[in-house]
């Protein structure tokens, strides 16, 4: 059984690689606090140092791992010639592998992990919980019912994005709706979306029990959250749902920055409360939901990766957001790299690196979160 | 431009009931709020007066009645504007995880701040500001969970005072201070209405420093106005028996004159009271 022995080289650049990173975390702390005035006309911002060095640092970090994903694989070929073929020299025996497997499955997951990592951050602050993640609200588990029920019935695998999209959708709708008592608060969002969460999750055994055994591992493996077979048409679908979310966000935020304070303080600072909390969880479930319907229900990004921005980056602002998404990009792309290479040639969903990585360190902010309150 | 006075009185409540979907805290209330003055709403626990001071803010939608601001009522007015004409310090304040000090503050200024215009000039100088009369320019770069309760309470008044709002409404500023921090805080809000002629409207618990920094105190109980005026005019024994349902002397303050209450024990008989 070669597929349980871990590659050697792998396994050295992944620990490499978790060094590297907690080192570079480690030094940002350090980044003093200088900011930036931008005014000009009308226009002005205020911009943190660390938060425009910390998000070129994520940028860069996430070119350096696509040049590693073009780069390694199965199929040899010489780390020049990838990057050749990705960008100017198509007409090569290696196209297909780059262009349509590489290169399209390295943006997946870049953009995914910015739709999961941002709707996460949403969701934390708007909870005002660092424990939450937007599958609280059902959008995990609504998205595998419907795709569950979709593969099990026989159904076209082309619908599958679709399906997902429209039963994440629906569940998080459901939740707030019944959350609705003059008004949603948080804590109400959490008890009803455990309730819900755990009725959709009785739904899916029950279609598992119920179904023939080859459909219903389909959906097993869609469900662990796998970016194989991901296309440049679902990069797109990505790119423009971020092309409307993200700005949403970025404009929103402001208003976030002052629901942390409570109902209260929201209203006398001038918020129309249950109307910009309503909009704040639309974009946040949305944003999980694209997500969700492109390449699964992926656990963790959403959890782990603004906790991991926290503490670098204490404040909330766009430019807090923008580097926590891109944060999201490098770790899900790291996580379907060494998903794909750790064991190779055997292949494992990313969720499974990225459920590995972060359970451990789940139950170790769990235990200082205990510890503090 | 700023907080000018004109012979209208800024902010009004009239025939209020005001209830927390159960039976009405406050019934058929109609009170005045003088312009450019501190006005201290003064009651036991639970006579509605923080309720009151909700309704004013629009934190509580009146069930029936309703709150004039400069003529106009105030929950037809964008809660935005709104925002710029008054301000609230709630009685219980909310702090995200790990906020630093001068972040917190400069939430304050989102009603003056627009989608591309998010740090000008007045911003940066009403947070400089704040900072610099609440006594925390040291303390700014801090996170707020690591500072004592009464510089706590001073990081949101800061962030009340960054607003920047003619109208300021306090629920309780002086709680978790100690007296030094009472009377400086106290001091300050009487500067800005002396200075600046703006409205301050608190509740506060201490009947004495209530009498000593209002110019109109409110005296209320059981949901009702039991009276208002100048301090001077309306704290009497009896007014304190009515209340507050405390014997007392009231004697004059010998450093600024304003009515002290000194309180009987309560286990002394009525009859020896004069």
């Amino acid at each position: 059984m070669s597929f349980i022995v871990p590659s050697a080289m792998t396994s050295l650049y992944v620990f490499f690689g978790l060094i590297t990173s907690t080192f570079l975390l480690v030094g940002a702390r350090r980044l003093d606090g200088k900011e930036i005035v931008f005014r000009h006309g009308i226009v002005s911002s205020l911009l943190q140092q660390r938060i425009v060095i910390l998000s070129a640092g994520a940028a860069i970090g996430i070119l350096v791992l696509g040049f590693i994903g073009l780069i390694v694989g199965d199929y040899p070929i010489p780390a020049w010639k990838a990057i050749a073929t990705a960008f100017w020299d198509r007409n090569n025996e290696y196209d297909f592998v780059i262009n349509s497997l590489r290169f399209p499955r390295i943006t997946v997951a870049v953009l995914a992990g910015i739709c999961f990592a941002t709707s996460g951050a949403i969701f934390q602050s708007l909870i005002n919980n660092p424990l939450v993640s937007p599958d609280i609200i059902g959008v995990n588990n609504g998205a595998a019912v419907c795709a569950v029920i979709l593969l099990a019935t026989g159904g076209t695998v082309a619908y599958l994005p679709l399906a997902a999209f429209i039963g994440a959708v629906l569940a998080s709708a459901i939740v707030y709706v019944l959350s609705w008592k003059r008004g949603v608060s948080g804590s109400r969002l959490v008890l009803v979306g455990i309730g819900f969460n755990a009725l959709l999750g009785s739904v899916i055994t029950f279609i598992q029990v119920r179904y023939p055994i080859e459909r219903v591992m389909a959906a097993a493996r869609w469900q662990a959250g796998s970016l194989f077979g991901s296309s440049w048409e679902d990069a797109r679908t990505l790119a423009i749902g971020l092309a409307i979310l993200l700005p949403a966000a970025f404009t929103l935020v402001n208003r976030l920055r002052l629901l942390q304070f409570g109902d209260e303080t929201s209203v006398a600072l001038g918020l129309s409360v249950e109307r910009d909390r309503f909009a704040l969880l639309t974009v946040g479930a949305s944003l999980a939901a694209i997500a969700v319907a492109v390449i699964g229900p992926l656990g963790f990004v959403a959890l782990l990766v603004p906790q991991i921005a926290r503490t670098v980056v204490s404040t909330l602002t766009a430019g807090s957001l923008l580097f926590t998404g891109l944060l999201g990009g490098v770790f899900l792309l790291a996580s379907d790299i060494i998903a794909q290479r750790l064991f190779a040639p055997v292949t494992l969903p990313a969720g499974i690196v990225t459920a590995a990585i972060g359970a451990p360190y789940f139950l170790l902010i769990l235990v200082r979160y205990n510890r503090e309150t | 431009m700023k907080h000018d006075s004109n012979s209208l009185s800024q902010l009004s409540g009239i025939e209020l009931r005001l209830s927390y979907q159960g039976p009405p805290v406050i019934e058929g209330l109609t009170i005045d709020l003088p312009i450019g003055q501190i006005t201290v709403i003064v009651g036991p626990n639970g006579c509605g007066k923080s309720t009151l001071l909700r309704a004013f803010a629009r934190v509580l939608i009146p069930d029936d009645g309703k709150v004039i601001l400069h003529g106009e009522q105030i929950r037809n007015m964008p809660t935005r504007d709104v925002a710029r004409e008054l301000g609230l310090l709630p009685q219980n304040q909310r702090s995200p995880d790990s906020i630093v000090v001068k972040d917190l503050i400069r939430r304050g200024r989102y009603p003056h701040q627009r989608l591309f215009d998010q740090w000008s000039k007045k911003d940066q100088d009403a947070v400089n500001k704040a900072l610099e009369i609440t006594g925390l320019e040291n303390f700014s770069e801090r996170p707020v969970d690591e500072l004592s309760g009464g510089q706590r309470q001073r990081v949101w008044i800061a962030m009340v005072l960054a607003q920047d709002t003619p109208i300021m409404l306090l629920d309780e500023p002086t709680t978790h201070l100690d007296m030094a921090h009472q009377i400086e805080i106290l001091e300050l809000l009487n500067k800005l209405s002396a200075e600046e002629k703006r409205t301050v409207v608190m509740v506060l618990h201490d009947i004495n420093l209530a009498a000593r920094y209002a110019a109109n105190l409110v005296a209320m109980r059981d949901g009702s106005v039991i009276c208002s005026g100048c301090p001077n005019e309306i704290v009497t024994s009896e007014m304190v028996q009515s209340v507050f349902n405390v014997q007392a002397v009231v004697i004059s303050d010998p450093v600024t004159d304003s009515p002290l209450v000194i309180p009987h024990p309560r286990q002394k008989p009525s009859t020896q009271i004069g």
